[in-house]
């Protein structure tokens, strides 16, 4: 089962390109290959695109690969986390960042028509970013001693920070009319729909950034596996790896989160497969991990799409209908449980 | 090159609470050096300084004359490794990969040719070919920190010359044989690799047998420290608070209690 991890970032860049490809034929307007060549040619040459030429490059394409880079950005944040706090079930929302943005959208979605707020592009977005960032500030700032951070003190406020936001969000939906609580269910549960090139490249933006600061970081974080005191013995300053590894993390599920809403599971499950595949191997961790996350999202998308065709099912609810099973599966296959 | 290092009058304090107080003494290579004492009274605190994990509020230590304060952190890894009593991971991870960590400190990104011929060499010295592509956690405990000394030893296996080894109680969690089989590695590597050795320790017979110079711990302070000469029944009273006999059998001694 377990297979070098060379080998794995071959078959997952093969895999990626693959799925990309799947998932920019199939959906309400099926197109061909020749179409899709024909679309992609008129980019680069700037002629005029036909409906459906324009429909996969503005609708599809940028959705898929919004898909992939979120994939990618929570299944790093994912994996990045659960190193850090040495911890198999932690997920990158935990602490507060996911739960906060979550908010900031309910406020928006509530309160942005009367507050005049609608008529501003990335409007939602800005507000879930806010929140993120202001849950993650308040777990930081309730957490913080003299000598340091204790690691069980930021998951456990982290975990009353949730349940603060999230019974915030329920008082919000509790006292909105009918469609706005809809959308805000809508939202808690992730969705690509508001899919466009723009916000598709602040979200490889983000990807990229956090994935160039984590590299040189990465060697230092693997140390954790043997316990922080045998990290510091090795080298490692724990306190200031500690800092810089949450505040890339809270970044981009913040940006990740604020365009897609909350998608649930994939953060907790894919690092946890990718170990199970790789025997916990650091070489290219952070690279196949980033990838494994993308094609996952990238077929839960497809299916979300395909399976009630044309209404769209939430994002959150087919990563967790294919997540768990596979993951259940796994476990018992490689006789964690 | 010698390495030497110094203790000069180290205390350190906890909360308004004194751990350490005025310590001093040196290391030296190619001698095993002991720490002992009851429970409380500062040994391990006593190592954590001198692994630069805890600062010393009053005095300092210098090694080959430099300030411990002034060495970073990941330049001291490079030439001081340290066992501690028993590791968890929070991941499945292959012997093989936890033995290359011990060799993170020195490399980047890729591990160089020095690196995997330390990992080799510890592989050999600890006898863990058979090991290597087993998951650390299917192992036994005495297996396990077999591979977690092989790690210790290969962080510092190419320093030539001034490399310092200290041991957190290493030997707590192993039966007989397993602690008579680590001891006797100890050595062999303090005096073939002329390593300066600080060993945290419990046992009072295995310490004599095998120690080159001792310290004894009470209440923070260093009451007495010397080589195998300055052992007696009082000694072991005021260190321990126990009643014992100096049985000398042969080439041998060791204190019945």
């Amino acid at each position: 089962m377990q297979i070098n991890p060379r080998y794995w970032s071959a078959i997952f860049l093969v895999g990626a390109v693959f799925v990309v490809f799947l998932s920019s034929i199939f959906g309400a307007v099926n197109i061909d290959f020749i179409q899709m060549l024909h679309a992609l040619l008129k980019v680069f040459s700037m002629d005029e695109m036909n409906l459906s030429e324009r429909i996969f490059i503005e609708l599809r394409l940028s959705r898929v690969m919004l898909a992939f880079a979120t994939g990618s950005i929570l299944a790093l944040g994912g994996s990045i986390m659960q190193a850090l706090f040495r911890n198999p079930i932690v997920e990158p929302g935990l602490i507060g960042t996911s739960s906060g943005a979550a908010f900031g959208a309910s406020v928006f979605i509530v309160f942005g028509a009367s507050w005049n707020l609608t008529a501003y592009a990335f409007a939602l977005p800005i507000c879930a970013f806010l929140g993120a960032l202001l849950a993650s500030i308040l777990v930081f700032t309730f957490s913080y001693q003299k000598t340091g951070m204790n690691v069980l003190g930021i998951l456990l406020v982290g975990v009353a920070l949730n349940a603060l936001f999230l019974s915030g969000i329920g008082f919000l939906s509790y006292i909105s009319r009918d469609p706005q609580a809809r959308s805000i269910t809508f939202w808690s549960l992730g969705s690509l729909s508001g899919a466009n090139w723009q916000n598709t490249l602040v979200v490889w933006s983000a990807l990229i950034a956090a994935f160039v600061s984590m590299l040189p970081l990465n060697k230092q974080l693997q140390l954790f596996v043997l316990g922080e005191e045998n990290a510091a013995y090795l080298g490692v300053n724990v306190r200031q790896l500690r800092i810089k590894v949450m505040l890339i993390n809270v970044l981009m599920i913040s940006v990740a989160t604020a365009f897609v809403g909350v998608i649930s599971f994939l953060g907790l499950i894919i690092p946890h497969l990718y170990r199970l595949l790789s025997g916990n191997a650091h070489k290219f961790s952070l690279l196949n991990t980033a990838l494994f996350g993308g094609i996952f999202l990238c077929v839960a998308d497809l299916l979300s799409r395909m399976i009630f065709a044309p209404a769209e099912l939430p994002l959150g609810v087919v990563t967790s209908l294919v997540g768990v099973p596979i993951f259940i599966i796994l476990l018992k296959r490689t006789n964690v449980i | 090159m010698s390495f030497d290092l110094k203790v000069k009058g180290v205390s350190l304090d906890i909360h308004q609470k004194r751990i350490l107080s005025d310590v001093n003494f040196e290391l030296h290579p190619g001698q095993l050096t002991m720490v002992l004492g009851a429970n409380g009274s500062g040994k391990s605190t006593l190592l954590k300084t001198l692994a630069k994990s805890m600062e010393p509020s009053t005095g300092e230590i210098c090694i080959n004359g430099k300030s411990l304060k002034e060495i970073p952190l990941a330049e001291f890894a490079k030439f001081r490794a340290v066992l501690t009593q028993q590791t968890n991971l929070s991941f499945q991870t292959k012997v093989e990969e936890l033995i290359l960590m011990g060799r993170y400190p020195h490399f980047q990104q890729v591990p160089n040719p020095q690196d995997l011929q330390c990992v080799e060499s510890a592989i050999s010295m600890f006898d863990l070919d058979f090991f290597r592509h087993r998951m650390y956690d299917t192992l036994s405990g005495g297996e396990q920190q077999r591979v977690q000394f092989a790690r210790v030893y290969a962080q510092i296996a190419h320093v030539e010359d001034g490399a310092l080894l200290l041991l957190d109680e290493p030997l707590t969690f192993l039966d007989i044989k397993h602690q008579l089989e680590f001891i006797v590695l100890i050595q062999k590597l303090v005096k073939e690799k002329n390593r300066s050795c600080l060993m945290v320790i419990h046992d009072v017979n295995l310490a004599l047998k095998y120690g080159d110079y001792f310290l004894f711990m009470k209440e923070g302070r260093l009451i007495h420290q010397g080589g195998r000469e300055v052992w007696n029944e009082a000694l072991v009273h005021e260190v321990f608070g126990i009643q014992s006999t100096l049985i000398q059998s042969g080439e041998n001694a060791y204190f019945s209690y």
